[in-house]
């Protein structure tokens, strides 16, 4: 069933709820936000996030963590992620719409 | 917006299937879930991102957020207004987003009682909601009368303005009016308390105002402790920008161990007692010690601390069940209460909530902070930490991650970002 037939059949049954809970990979791609703006849009000189490919993210997140790429902050972040968070939450944010 | 997400749950298949506003069904788990209602207490950082985030991961939600105020003015960036780079509406939100939006109910008035046996919240003028979860985001208040003579009628005095809002306007009206060659004063207290490095953003921005307009003038900070948030970058700040360290310096900070720790206040003299020593000032800024908002208090969900104890994965309290406490009022191990904390916590306890209501365990996640701090409008400073749960159930930093600005960082680039982190952070709360 498409994901939009899904929420037909909810809207029909209404009330009926759906809900995602995000993964703590995503939850951490969340508090991305906080600098990088709403939804991952910035609203200045730090860069908006929003629908960057994941490949790209990942790269950039894995440079940073290896110091190979310089930063003000996101070194000091990306340290704190491991392949596997950085690779989920990448391909989430890559996803947003 | 959640017709685009994968791992579609159902909150409630069951519920989803029965005939709504079925009497008979009401007393079943699913069912409540079909209603299920959260109540936010406290509009602030962390409230409203709670409130927020729980309507985008459960768009059926029924989520009410209880304030008494009808805007917002931050805490974050209050300091560059008492340093007058930034007006007060520049930091001023609004919950327009959050009812339009995002669909979340939002009730003005003062919670004046939370019966956790009945789980009904009672407001000043009398409204009674039910809750299935409830999410307490109170913030602080001022112990009054832990400095001797400095009580709430004496902050209409001399402000702590560690409250945004009047008594921000409060000591910006007393700089702009002290004359040239006048002593500001600023009385800090031990930990923990909000914002750590906030006193000392304060200072610097303060400094920079004196410097520029009233340069004969001079800031001296009296201080519960001997060490402080970012203090390394601080001192050196000050001494690339204030002359810190030689007989001409703006700011001198007196640590606990030099008889730093005020003990009683006089405002009517601006006078500041410490343990050997008085201090006259022009301009008295105090700090005093904090606690949890007073909600938080009369609903028993503090301990002796003053703070409320919370599982670190749910954020569910300690004493009471289905009570959620988050930001600057809980006990969150090694994160500082900062707005960016609050955030941080405020998005995992919604997610949590949306889970406990599923009948699902919540999964644990790391946090995150960073703080920026300006030092002048073009000087900027960040500390920044990931956090993780460690086996006692405590937030602990993850060894590695995390630290402050390097000392030969970019300050000028720091600076922008802290001004682009402020709009941006509020862009994800309140927009």
């Amino acid at each position: 069933m498409s994901k939009l037939n899904l929420v037909f059949l909810g809207l029909i049954l209404s009330p009926y709820v759906v809900a995602e809970v995000p993964t703590p990979a995503k939850l951490l791609a969340y508090n991305c936000f906080n600098c990088h703006g709403d939804n991952g849009v910035s609203k200045g000189g730090v860069p908006s996030i929003k629908g960057l490919p994941a490949n790209i993210l990942e790269l950039h997140l894995k440079n940073y963590r290896d110091g190979t790429q310089a930063s003000t902050v996101m070194g000091r972040i990306a340290k704190g992620l491991n392949d596997d968070e950085i690779k989920e939450l990448s391909s989430f944010i890559a996803t947003l719409k | 917006m959640a017709m685009h997400r994968r791992d579609f749950l159902k909150l409630s298949a069951l519920a989803g299937l029965s005939v709504s506003g079925c009497g008979a069904l009401r007393e079943t788990t699913s069912s409540q879930n079909l209603n299920a209602r959260v109540v936010i207490v406290g509009g602030g950082i962390g409230g409203v991102t709670a409130a927020k985030y729980l309507r985008r991961f459960a768009p059926n939600l029924q989520v009410t957020l209880i304030e008494p105020s009808t805007e917002y003015v931050t805490c974050p960036v209050s300091n560059w207004v008492i340093g007058g780079t930034r007006d007060i509406k520049s930091i001023t939100q609004k919950y327009d987003a959050l009812r339009t939006r995002h669909g979340a109910k939002v009730v003005h008035d003062l919670v004046t009682q939370i019966d956790v046996e009945a789980k009904v919240v009672t407001t000043k003028s009398g409204a009674k909601f039910n809750y299935d979860r409830l999410i307490a985001s109170p913030g602080i208040e001022m112990k009054w009368d832990s400095i001797e003579g400095y009580n709430e009628a004496a902050s209409e005095i001399v402000p702590h303005a560690w409250k945004a809002g009047a008594q921000t306007l409060l000591l910006r009206k007393q700089l702009e009016e002290m004359k040239d060659g006048g002593v500001v004063m600023i009385a800090v207290p031990a930990n923990p308390f909000r914002c750590p490095p906030g006193p000392y953003e304060r200072a610097s921005l303060i400094a920079n105002y004196l410097k520029q307009y009233k340069p004969k003038s001079k800031l001296i900070i009296l201080d519960a402790k001997d060490n402080f948030s970012k203090q390394p970058l601080f001192i050196q700040g000050w001494k690339d920008l204030y002359g810190y360290d030689t007989p001409n310096s703006l700011i001198k900070w007196v640590p606990a161990s030099e008889d730093g720790k005020v003990t009683a206040v006089d405002v009517k003299r601006k006078t500041l007692r410490t343990e050997f020593a008085s201090h006259q000032a022009d301009v008295l800024n105090v700090i005093p010690p904090q606690q949890a908002g007073l909600i938080a208090r009369q609903t028993g969900l503090t301990n002796e601390s003053g703070w409320c104890p919370v599982d670190a994965v749910t954020w569910e309290s300690k004493i009471h069940p289905n009570v959620h406490v988050i930001g600057d009022a809980s006990i969150a191990g090694k994160m500082p209460k900062s707005a960016f904390s609050a955030n941080s916590q405020a998005k995992a306890c919604a997610a949590a909530v949306v889970s406990l209501l599923q009948g699902d365990d919540p999964a644990a996640s790391k946090y995150m902070n960073t703080c920026y701090s300006l030092l002048s409008p073009k000087y900027g400073i960040s500390v920044a930490m990931v956090y993780q749960i460690n086996d006692d159930g405590v937030i602990d930093e993850i060894a590695g991650a995390g630290g402050v600005s390097p000392a030969t960082g970019n300050k000028q680039l720091e600076a922008t970002f802290a001004e682009n982190w402020y709009d941006n952070i509020m862009a994800d709360i309140f927009a």
